[in-house]
């Protein structure tokens, strides 16, 4: 970073310059769905637990991971890390909101979707006259 | 200069995250083999390879060097569903493999491996005789 006067950023620059544009691409995801809930697991490695977004809005569960770039060097083979990961689901009705929880471990974020009370599949007893 | 850089064996379209899972043929292993995405960038001392392997734990992960050539390998394996039910599946697992070419500038003695985050990245310094030096200039009256 230049230092010498006349050089550094001014701390005065207004919000939209200080706006910072990040590349995002789609992490591949795996769905499951048992009697209590739909798992949702998407690979984002680089991603740190602080970084990470899961909200869901009306139907819709936005999904985003932060990378942090990488160090200094110059990239010689590939493409220099740093996009982050984000994706949206539409989320079937009957999806307990309160009770959403993601876990984040080794580059791989679990999201689970507990099915409201009404959702869940129950057993009816059949009883003989 | 460019034929001291490391070179990936397996594909030269490395595009880093972007880059689709690419399939190279199975030799002598059950299943098929895939080519983790992975970027190398150089600085003055060292070069930095970042090879993505989410949801492998540490000690799956095999790293050794041969013959000038790095290799790693490690596998993810099927996760138990239980009796639950399969919606979608995108994501790879089985046996992931990468190569590189080890440029001769590199102390292949003292590579180091850590692996965070879903990442792995190898630190690969290089010989001494290898880094740019800065020589002083000296005013000779």
């Amino acid at each position: 970073m230049a230092t010498e006067n006349g050089l550094t950023r001014k701390e005065t620059s207004t919000p939209a310059e200080r706006m910072e544009r990040r590349r995002t691409v789609p992490p591949p995801v795996d769905i499951y769905e048992n009697g209590d809930e739909v798992l949702v697991i998407a690979d984002v490695p680089g991603a740190s637990p602080d970084g990470i977004t899961v909200r869901l809005d009306k139907d819709e569960l936005f999904v985003h991971a932060r990378c942090n770039g990488e160090g200094p060097g110059e990239c010689v083979l590939g493409a220099p890390r740093g996009a982050d990961y984000g994706r949206t689901f539409l989320v079937p009705r009957g999806i307990d909101a309160d009770k959403i929880a993601a876990d984040l471990k080794s580059g791989v974020l679990t999201i689970h979707l507990p099915k409201s009370e009404a959702m869940k599949p129950r057993k009816i007893a059949v009883r003989a006259s | 200069m460019d034929s001291e850089r490391p070179t990936s064996n397996g594909s030269s379209n490395g595009h880093g995250a972007a880059e689709k899972f690419a399939t190279v043929p199975l030799r002598g292993r059950t299943g098929e083999v895939y080519l983790p995405p992975a970027d190398v960038v150089e600085t003055d001392g060292t070069f930095v390879i970042h090879v993505e392997l989410p949801g492998i734990g540490a000690n799956s992960i095999d790293v050794r060097t041969e013959q000038g050539k790095l290799h790693v390998t490690a596998e993810r394996p099927r996760p138990q569903v239980g009796s639950g039910r399969v919606v979608s599946v995108e994501r790879i697992h089985g046996w992931f493999e990468r190569s590189f070419d080890l440029p001769s500038t590199v102390d292949s003695a003292r590579i180091d491996a850590r692996y965070d985050n879903g990442v792995l990245t190898l630190t690969l310094p290089k010989l001494e005789a290898a880094r740019p030096r800065f020589i002083e200039v000296k005013v000779s009256n």
